[in-house]
């Protein structure tokens, strides 16, 4: 089920997991500019978001998901989300683009990140330009509006 | 060898013995160094503790930059006091606790103290306890100018729209 905007824009589907308030503001205001955006603070939250969402036909089109999280790791997050994918069968076209956070200090964890199936990772703090370089990149077009 | 330095190798001790070495070898030659090798090296210790420049990049304005400078300094005492009580206890939170103030001192321009923060995030990661202390104090200290940093900030915009 896609979803528009007043203008007949689709608005991309965006889920922020960053245990970190700040973060999560920042990254609220950056993403905001492509969609629909949603935060949570911890891992589990995230696999139960991302759930619903899949079962309410409402998927997420986008996660950015920070590596260090105080309940379950990003990496393990983001286990669990293609193993769902892979038993629900979604086709590559539908699946979820995961997009990591990291800081300077964690960057050799992205490696098992990329393995695992991300599409890439953003290196906080988390800024506008850069982002939408990568995400023009990934496909996402920001809203004109 | 003329000199050593001990590891972990600090940015301080290390500006301090090439500050030594540029002076003493300057003055062997008599000759002054000139102005902008001494200052080059010493204005980096003069640094802001927070990146101004780097918050606009982030937050694109003032007032968000407001906004997230006043969201800091709410949250300052309880994330400190978090790092502290997990030292104090030994515990598996030092990580945790390190690597959530990591995060805001980022998103707060503070790159000196959020690099102070990752390094005690490492301490907690890798169980190795006995600098954590003198790290804390070095971040309790590198915060104290964060938040002056700040007090001065806000009043400054605060007169400046009166």
């Amino acid at each position: 089920m896609k979803i528009y905007n007043k203008q007949g824009e689709q608005m991309t589907r965006i889920l922020v997991v960053d245990d970190e308030e700040l973060g999560r503001k920042a990254m609220k205001k950056i993403f905001a500019g492509y969609g629909q955006c949603t935060s949570v603070s911890n891992g589990k939250d995230a696999v139960n978001v991302y759930r619903t969402a899949l079962d309410e036909k409402k998927p997420f089109n986008l996660i950015i998901l920070d590596i260090s999280l105080e309940d379950i790791s990003g990496l393990e997050v983001l286990k669990r989300i293609k193993e769902i994918e892979n038993i629900e069968n979604i086709g590559k076209e539908q699946q979820t683009t995961i997009v990591m956070a990291t800081s300077h200090s964690e960057k050799e964890t992205v490696v098992n990140c990329l393995q695992a199936g991300c599409k890439g990772y953003f290196i906080k703090p988390l800024k506008p330009e850069p982002v939408a370089k990568r995400l023009a990149e990934l496909g996402f077009k920001p809203l004109t509006t | 060898m003329d000199d050593f330095i001990t590891k972990p190798l600090k940015k301080e001790k290390l500006f301090g013995i090439i500050e030594k070495w540029i002076v003493s070898n300057f003055k062997i030659g008599e000759t002054k160094a000139p102005d902008n090798v001494l200052h080059s090296v010493l204005s980096d210790e003069q640094s802001e503790p927070v990146n101004l420049k780097e918050m606009m990049e982030i937050w694109g304005d003032e007032d968000l930059i407001k906004e997230s400078f006043k969201d800091f300094m709410n949250n300052l005492e309880q994330l400190l006091s978090d790092i502290d009580k997990a030292i104090k206890n030994n515990d598996h939170d030092l990580k945790k606790a390190a690597h959530k103030f990591k995060g805001a001192l980022l998103y707060t321009g503070a790159q000196k103290a959020s690099d102070i923060a990752a390094s005690i995030e490492v301490m907690g990661k890798n169980k190795k306890m006995n600098h954590a202390k003198e790290a804390f104090r070095e971040l309790v200290l590198e915060c104290e100018k964060v938040k002056k940093f700040i007090v001065q900030y806000m009043d400054t915009r605060n007169s400046a729209n009166k």
